[in-house]
């Protein structure tokens, strides 16, 4: 039986090089739908500070494309205004969705920051880079890896939103899976409909789900881990947001979720599974 | 000789006017009907052959040149005369070409003008706005179909992976050799590391220095890759780029071939809109990202530009349209002839503090309205405004409309503005003024000929006879039944009759001014209201007249009061030496009247000067002045011909303060000359008008029924003496159609009108001596008027052949 959820704040982690209006504004957004406060924090990684101390450390600009001499005074005024930017984006999408808000900056590596500050009511806003480079060489990595290692569910952003409005959709494979509950509840909140991708009959839950605004998806077995053929059912549903449970997908399923978010351009909440929820 | 027969004959007495020559009644039996409600109505071209067919001469030539120049009187009502004309034969022409402006999507500036068949130019605008409509629903749908996204997503993440798997290659071969790919604010960097994290610079300066050497190289054989990679990003991301713009182009074309298509198969057979919905298609696959959702990355067009919203470029511009016309060429007319009341204007909005301006706000001007058809023009009001006669001529030679910004001509424009394409013109322009306008710019404007060579001329007025009033009868017929007035009875057409005649200032004559004659109706069906007839009578007219004079008469009234209280002098009694009653004409506000002045002269020996007195303090024009000249060589020709003119003389209006015009005074200043010469007295309950010639004959003036009425006025307010009259000249007896009253009074023989031939005729009346008929002898004779004036023209000539003789060449007394 699905357990309802009792989030309290999406955590959003800025790092330099994720510093987007668009994402911070989708954020709130969310944050908005869900009822949540939202935690900003800027993640100073000493390794970027220390740099400057190294003799040969040079630093290649994006703008320009030029390679440029690093220095400590340099690097320290741009982490400065960095986290000053940051801090600026999420007090002001705050203030657009009418939802309060808080912000920190952290000097640790973006693993450990993750783990002191997220809790297991948070969740804890990871959002793609639209640069490849980014993704595979900025805090990206780091900050997914901290997020779904966390006690805390994961909300993925897609670099690119599909579409604003749609049906809120569950991966579930067993009745009591929480993604469901999580989904009703999301739905009702956003006056959407909600879609369940199980792997079991509705009968075996029935008894737990809506009579209306709910459409029931039965997969066959082992077809929940399959992107192509998950992809291709949610096709039929336009879906605005997907639901799963950690480990749902089986262990290490993380790159799968990144993926399916990415290639259906549709935010992925990751919820802890019921027996480490609340 | 005629001059010889003057001098030489003796002229006869001059008799008093019959009444029968000082007012031309109307023959009742002429107008066989008791109301006008019997009348077939004409209408206003009564006499008017010459200007009709003027003007079907210039409607019916197809020539370039050949418009209209339309003067007479401004009452004459040709205006409505010619319009109404002009109407009827438009009617039987062809409707003119509707007229569209569109955008230029090369240059923007230069908004494209198309023609297409009359009334069809509101059903292209409205295609294109329902094109519009239907793609701001249709493509964002398109573009949001799964299919789009798949392809859209594909392209990105071709690109992504692109990207990816050369930095995930460089990212590998990094982390293999311990060194970490590090993101710095503005860029990237690379630094030696240990299990994930860099090592700090302390222990790393504490390493040996070939490690510290070669991890150098390391980093910087990554550098290196890192660099190109990294160059490689704007040509990746430009290819990106261009696959979406590709891709968007593909998606669009399926929606807007199918609606474009659509609005071409309604206007199939128009070359010029079908190449312009090419560009409308060619544009709307360029710049699709306007219909589809804002935000999308890198796809964003210019949407804010000169052309205001996005959407309008697209949209039709009707300038004109015979859409709601009725049918045939259109008949326009401009009361406010400015520059671009004529061709147009290109109106600017502001926005952001700037003025901008579109192909939208091209409006049309008279000449596009009146394309195809006719413009009716008041000659005045185009010469009045600034730039509008010279942009009247351009275009009618050009033969095209081309919108002037009136900013730009006189250079004070800065802002942004638009060279919209031409239009052809096809028009005939009906000019209205007065004569003197046509003179003047005929004489002034040498272009007058090349654009306006058809001259239709209004009569003012046409030549009286029974059938000449029995068609005026049925005009005003017309007048009453068009101005749904009261039925007149016989009587009164009778004197609206003879007060066009009056109005004409010949009693042979009638006016064709039926602004004049409407006023006159008008009033006359006023009062005949007031007094509760249903049909106006001969007394309402009267009363019309009468109460019109009345309304204007004020300062009439104050100067006659001046005259009777003896502020102004005027004799109407007695004998003056050197001084008689001249006449003249006061017009102001269109009423005239006539006011006694007095002249006097004084002469002396001189060098045979005659000083004209207004001339010399600048109050006389020429025209006076020319009379004045003409009394030296009336005397020089007539009198002492054997001797120098020896004669000064000085001649004034007296009591006038303002300026004397018109010679019609010069037969009674020589009237006082001769009698200042002759030491004769002249008749002071005389007045006399009339100008005269070097033969002494006495020519015709103007204004000759309000000249007698105002002196008449005068005596009949001192009390009539029955010797009282004014002299006019014989030439002006058929002009008289005088007031009941001073008729009434002639009649009676209590005034009286004498027709003057010649200025013998006239010094006898005045003098009541002969003027004088030179005898065999050559000399007139003693006692007559000649023969003193020339006694003592000889005086002076003696007086002054004595002067010289006793001076000295020198200057001193002999």
């Amino acid at each position: 039986m699905a357990t309802s959820r009792e989030f309290r704040r999406a955590v959003l982690g800025l790092h330099q090089s994720v510093l987007d209006r668009a994402m911070v504004d989708l954020a709130a957004d969310f944050a908005q739908l869900l009822r949540l406060d939202m935690f900003g924090f800027f993640i100073e990684e000493p390794g970027v500070s220390g740099l400057a101390g190294l003799p040969f450390a040079r630093e290649f600009r994006m703008l320009g494309r030029e390679w440029r001499p690093l220095d400590v005074e340099r690097i320290a005024r741009e982490m400065e205004l960095s986290a000053l930017t940051a801090r600026r984006l999420v007090t002001q999408a705050a203030a657009a969705h009418r939802i309060s808000c808080s912000f920190e900056v952290v000097r640790a590596r973006t693993e450990q920051a993750i783990a002191s500050i997220s809790q297991a009511s948070d969740i804890v806003i990871i959002a793609e880079p639209k640069s490849a480079v980014d993704r595979i060489a900025g805090a990206f990595p780091g900050l997914a890896a901290a997020a779904f290692r966390s006690k805390a569910s994961v909300l993925l952003l897609p670099r690119r939103v599909a579409r604003a409005h749609g049906p809120i959709a569950a991966l579930a494979a067993a009745p009591g899976d929480p993604a469901i509950d999580a989904a009703l509840s999301i739905a009702a909140a956003a006056r959407e409909n909600a879609v369940i991708l199980a792997e079991f009959d509705r009968a075996s839950a029935d008894a737990t789900l809506p009579a209306a605004g709910l459409e029931f998806a039965r997969l066959p077995a082992g077809m929940l881990a399959n992107e192509r053929y998950i992809s291709s059912v949610l096709d039929r549903y336009r879906e605005r947001l997907l639901v799963v449970t950690r480990g749902a997908l089986g262990e290490g399923a993380e790159p799968l979720l990144l993926s399916l978010a990415s290639a259906r351009g549709v935010p992925v909440l990751i919820v802890e599974p019921a027996e480490t929820g609340h | 000789m005629q001059s010889d027969n003057l001098m030489n004959s003796k002229s006869p007495a001059v008799s008093a006017l019959s009444v029968d020559r000082l007012y031309r009644p109307v023959d009742p039996a002429g107008l066989p009907f008791q109301s006008t409600a019997e009348l077939a109505p004409v209408e206003g071209l009564v006499g008017q052959g010459r200007a009709l067919d003027a003007i079907r001469f210039g409607t019916g030539i197809d020539k370039p040149g050949f418009n209209l120049f339309v003067i007479g009187q401004p009452d004459a009502r040709m205006r409505e005369t010619v319009r109404s004309l002009l109407q009827h034969a438009a009617k039987e022409q062809r409707r003119p070409s509707d007229w569209v402006y569109v955008n230029n999507f090369k240059e923007p500036h230069k908004p494209v003008a198309i023609e297409m068949p009359a009334g069809r130019a509101p059903e292209f605008r409205a295609a294109m706005q329902e094109l519009i409509d239907d793609l701001k629903a249709a493509l964002p749908a398109v573009f949001n179909s799964e299919e789009y996204q798949t392809r859209r997503g594909a392209i990105d993440e071709a690109f992504q992976k692109r990207q990816g798997e050369a930095f995930s290659e460089l990212q590998a071969k990094a982390t293999a050799k311990s060194i970490a790919i590090l993101r710095t604010p503005l860029g990237f960097a690379l630094a030696p590391m240990r299990n994930g994290e860099v090592i700090p610079p302390a222990e790393f300066n504490a390493w040996p220095e070939e490690k510290r050497k070669e991890t150098q190289e390391t980093i910087a054989e990554l550098e290196r890759e890192l660099e190109q990679i990294m160059r490689r990003l704007p040509q990746w991301e430009k290819e990106r780029r261009d696959d979406i713009r590709t891709l968007n182009q593909e998606t669009a074309r399926v929606a807007v071939d199918q609606s474009v298509e659509e609005v071409k198969g309604k206007f199939s057979g128009l070359a010029t809109v079908a190449e312009h919905l090419e560009h409308v298609r060619t544009d709307l696959i360029e710049n699709v990202g306007i219909f589809i959702m804002k935000g999308e990355e890198g796809e964003r067009p210019n949407d804010e530009g000169p052309a205001g919203g996005p959407f309008d470029r697209y949209q039709v511009n009707v300038l004109v349209s015979q859409a709601d016309h009725e049918g045939g060429a259109p008949v326009v007319e401009e009361q406010h002839a400015t520059l671009q009341n004529l061709i147009g204007r290109v109106e600017h909005v502001a926005r952001q503090g700037v003025l901008i301006t579109n192909f939208r706000l091209i409006k049309p001007g008279a000449l596009h309205r009146a394309n195809g058809g006719y413009l009716l023009l008041d000659v005045r009001s185009v010469l009045t405004e600034a730039f509008a006669w010279p942009a009247l001529k351009r275009a009618l030679r050009r033969r095209e409309i081309v919108i002037e910004d009136v900013g730009r001509l006189i250079g004070l424009s800065t802002t942004v503005s638009l060279e919209p394409d031409p239009i052809p013109l096809d028009l005939k322009v009906v000019l209205f003024g007065d004569r003197l306008l046509y003179f003047l710019l005929a004489a002034y404007d040498p272009e007058l000929n090349e654009h306006f060579k058809v001259l239709a001329d209004f009569e003012d007025d046409i030549d009286r006879s029974p059938e000449s009033e029995r068609v005026l009868g049925q005009l005003v017929a017309a007048i009453v039944r068009r101005e749904n007035l009261k039925p007149m009875d016989r009587d009164a057409v009778a004197l609206v009759i003879e007060r066009a005649a009056r109005i004409a200032g010949h009693s042979g004559k009638l006016s064709l001014l039926t602004e004049q004659i409407r006023d006159l109706l008008a009033e006359a069906d006023f009062w005949a209201g007031q007094a509760g007839r249903a049909t106006v009578t001969g007394a309402d007219v009267r009363q019309a007249t009468d109460r019109k004079i009345e309304r204007a008469s004020r300062l009439r009234d104050r100067m006659q009061e001046m005259i009777l209280q003896k502020v102004a002098l005027i004799d109407t009694a007695g004998e003056r030496i050197g001084q008689l009653n001249g006449l003249s004409v006061i017009e102001l506000g269109g009423f005239a009247f006539g006011r006694p002045s007095r002249i006097t002269c004084q002469v002396r020996p001189g060098t045979g000067k005659v000083v004209d007195i207004e001339r010399e303090v600048e109050l006389g024009g020429p025209i006076h002045s020319k009379g004045v000249l003409i009394l030296s060589g009336f005397l020089a020709g007539r009198f002492a011909l054997d001797t120098p003119m020896s004669l000064y003389a000085s001649l004034v209006f007296e009591q006038s303060y303002s300026g004397v015009e018109g010679d019609s005074a010069s037969s009674a200043e020589l009237y006082t000359m001769l009698s200042a010469l002759a030491d004769a007295p002249l008749r002071q309950d005389l007045a006399v008008t009339g100008s005269v010639n070097q033969h002494g004959e006495v020519q015709a003036i103007g204004g000759v029924n309000e000249k007698i009425e105002g002196f008449f006025d005068i005596c009949e307010k001192r009390g009539l003496t029955g010797t009282q009259g004014v002299l006019i000249p014989e030439a002006n007896v058929q002009h008289l159609m005088l007031r009941n009253d001073v008729v009434e009074a002639c009649a009676a023989g209590r005034f009286a009108v004498y027709p003057i031939a010649t200025i013998d005729q006239g010094i006898a009346l005045l003098t009541g001596r002969e003027a004088g008929v030179r005898g065999a002898d050559g000399r007139y004779p003693g006692d007559s008027i000649y023969g003193r004036v020339e006694d003592r023209l000889r005086a002076f000539a003696a007086v002054r052949r004595s002067f010289a003789t006793s001076v000295t060449p020198e200057g001193n007394k002999s």
